[in-house]
């Protein structure tokens, strides 16, 4: 695992440099190569927002992720307001921060890490498999983690270069699709979300934060999502909620909070959760996978 | 913001270091067994264990004979419990074709740092369980007072035709003085790690389970529960148990399903497992027990949680007894922490 420490310490390292040069280029104005719409007035450098990230930040985007609620629909029927959708949407902001903190608090070292060196992307994957001990979340993982890779492969790769990220992506799919040999157990990959996610923003250039943030508000609009459609709330309160400082400020909080965290102590940070999400398998009746 | 864990600590090191091994023909010996203030370990009467009639054996490689006696440590701690910066620092090694079960005589209470900044409490283990050698380690729950900060560690390398099971459990302090949760910071972390060529020593990681409460609002992310633990097992002188658990959890009624069958209906006749069975559904829903099962990654890991320590500790014994392996591969030493 130091290797992998070592090898965020010198990728820090040259991040921090970049931003140091392009500073420095900028105040000799020498502008960066490169295309010819950056003198026009109708794009000021910096003031548009990343292509790619709008089109990663999009709730349509095919990855399945509307088919989990992420132990929402399981933490309302262990509750005796399952039928009571008042006391239902007014127990959802708790429900969010926990759902958000199991996220960021047991994958966001992770993302971070896998972002920061993407050459580490299958060690993480690894890792990140045998800490994800329940099997609930382990298949709505490895199920949008897959249809990211998918997406990378058949859609975003084309245009992405040949960053390390890009490569370490190319080569993640070619061990994830070779059959498993009995005797090379080391190589086990699985294909979890947040190394996949962190690996395809980095490799369409899409920054560290801007990654991390982006993971966060996906995951908290996609329970928003399953809320209303399990009937928690109306659309605009979701919206609403979406767009309320509130949640801006957990998810910010979250990113402070794990920000410096090793992927060793990556931990579950509301136990609970395990309990819902690993007892969705026993309702009786089930909208989302999980 | 900051890491409530500091970065280091004046820790007193209570070093322990247990080595059992097998003297012939089948008689466990402890080759070693030292532990320095505060930790202290008391070896008890070793437990008899029946021949092994009432398992079938598929082979006798899997199941060699065991050993005639399991021996019992007690992990004790002075005053029952450990103060700020308290470090112990336990390794175990089981020689081959042994056996060991470890227990506490109480909860291992956490005190509060009376120092600023405020030392962390650690526990640290570090297992290697041989080919057919086998532990349970079987404790008392974790109790943090209000104010303490606790870290542990539980490292189990096992090989490949070894075993180790245990139960790990935290509840949520002094209840009677209103502590719900209200401690600064809990950690713990296991992990299971298989030996798999021994020549050289290579070995993978199975499964990582770890938890960490801290931050802010504990009370609100354990929701009314008062005791929440992770009991992981491995290797083949927990299959039975850990199928045992699997196949409970998928026969747990399901959760708003209706119950279709009226008054006038003929109660069939239940078998003496699925009387049992009624019997400690009934106790779950009354002490508030829920609670999971999975293979996963050649482990299984059951978690659990209740409202309060005696709910969790009457499930987790009705299903030990019901299912019987601890009993019988350990001796009653290994049930005595759910007595």
């Amino acid at each position: 695992m130091s290797d992998i420490a070592d090898e965020q310490d010198v990728a820090e390292e040259a991040v921090r440099l970049e931003i140091q040069l392009s500073a420095v280029r900028a105040r000799l104005d020498h502008p960066l190569p490169s295309s010819a719409s950056d003198r026009h007035p109708a794009f000021p450098p910096q003031a548009l927002p990343s292509h790619s990230l709008l089109l990663l930040s999009d709730s349509a985007l095919p990855l399945g992720s509307f088919a989990f609620s992420n132990g929402l629909e399981s933490y309302l029927a262990h509750r005796p307001f399952s039928t009571n959708s008042k006391a239902a949407s007014e127990a959802f902001p708790h429900f969010l921060t926990l759902a958000l903190t199991t996220l960021a608090a047991t994958t966001l070292p992770y993302l971070l890490a896998a972002h920061r060196c993407p050459k580490q992307l299958q060690n993480l994957d690894a890792t990140l498999d045998a800490c994800a001990l329940c099997p609930v979340a382990r298949r709505a993982s490895v199920a949008q983690g897959k249809a990211l890779l998918t997406l990378w492969e058949r859609a975003l790769r084309a245009d992405a270069g040949d960053s390390p990220a890009a490569l370490a992506l190319g080569e993640f799919s070619v061990v994830l699709k070779r059959r498993p040999s009995p005797c090379d157990s080391d190589n086990e990959l699985s294909g979890h979300f947040a190394p996949i996610w962190a690996a395809v923003t980095c490799a369409t250039r899409i920054k560290l934060h801007e990654s991390a943030y982006t993971f966060l508000l996906n995951h908290a609009r996609a329970v928003v999502s399953a809320a209303v459609r399990a009937s928690v709330m109306g659309p605009y309160a979701a919206q609403g909620m979406l767009a309320s400082g509130w949640l801006r400020r957990e998810i910010e909080d979250m990113m402070v909070r794990n920000w410096e965290v090793g992927v060793e102590d990556a931990a579950q940070g509301v136990p609970m959760c395990d309990l819902w999400v690993g007892r969705h398998e026993l309702l009786y009746s089930r909208i989302f996978n999980s | 913001m900051p890491s409530p864990f500091p970065a280091t600590t004046s820790s007193i090191p209570g070093k322990g270091h247990v080595h059992l091994t097998l003297l012939p023909p089948f008689t466990p010996t402890f080759s070693s067994l030292t532990y320095t203030y505060p930790l202290k370990l008391l070896p008890s009467v070793p437990h008899t264990i029946s021949p092994p009639s009432t398992v079938a054996q598929p082979n006798e490689t899997l199941f060699p004979s065991p050993p005639q006696t399991v021996p019992l440590v007690f992990l004790l701690t002075y005053g029952g419990g450990l103060v700020a910066g308290d470090h112990i620092d336990l390794s175990i090694r089981l020689d081959l074709r042994t056996r060991l079960t470890i227990t506490t005589q109480g909860s291992t209470k956490i005190f509060k740092p009376s120092t600023f900044p405020p030392t962390t409490t650690r526990q640290d283990l570090s297992v290697h369980v041989s080919n057919h050698a086998a532990l349970w380690i079987a404790p008392d729950p974790v109790q943090p007072f209000a104010g303490s900060l606790y870290a542990q560690k539980q490292i189990f390398n096992v090989e490949s035709g070894g075993s180790v099971g245990f139960v790990d459990w935290v509840n949520e302090g002094r209840k009677a003085r209103g502590e719900r949760w209200a401690f600064e910071g809990w950690r713990g972390r296991n992990e299971i790690w298989e030996i798999y060529d021994n020549g050289l020593h290579k070995k993978r990681m199975l499964v990582r389970d770890a938890v960490a409460l801290d931050g802010k609002d504990i009370q609100g992310r354990m929701d009314g529960m008062g005791v929440f633990g992770t009991t992981l097992l491995r290797g083949p002188l927990f299959r039975l148990m850990a199928d045992f658990f699997v196949e409970e959890f998928k026969a747990l009624p399901r959760i708003g399903g209706r119950n279709w069958a009226s008054a006038s209906d003929a109660v069939p006749k239940l078998t003496l497992k699925e009387e049992w069975r009624k019997k400690r559904l009934q106790r779950e829903r009354e002490d508030g027990v829920l609670w999971t099962a999975c293979h996963v990654r050649g482990c299984t890991v059951i978690k659990f949680a209740a409202k309060e320590v005696e709910g969790a500790r009457e499930w987790l014994g009705s299903m030990l007894r019901e299912e019987g392996s601890v009993g019988r591969e350990f001796g009653d030493g290994g049930l005595m922490f759910v007595r």
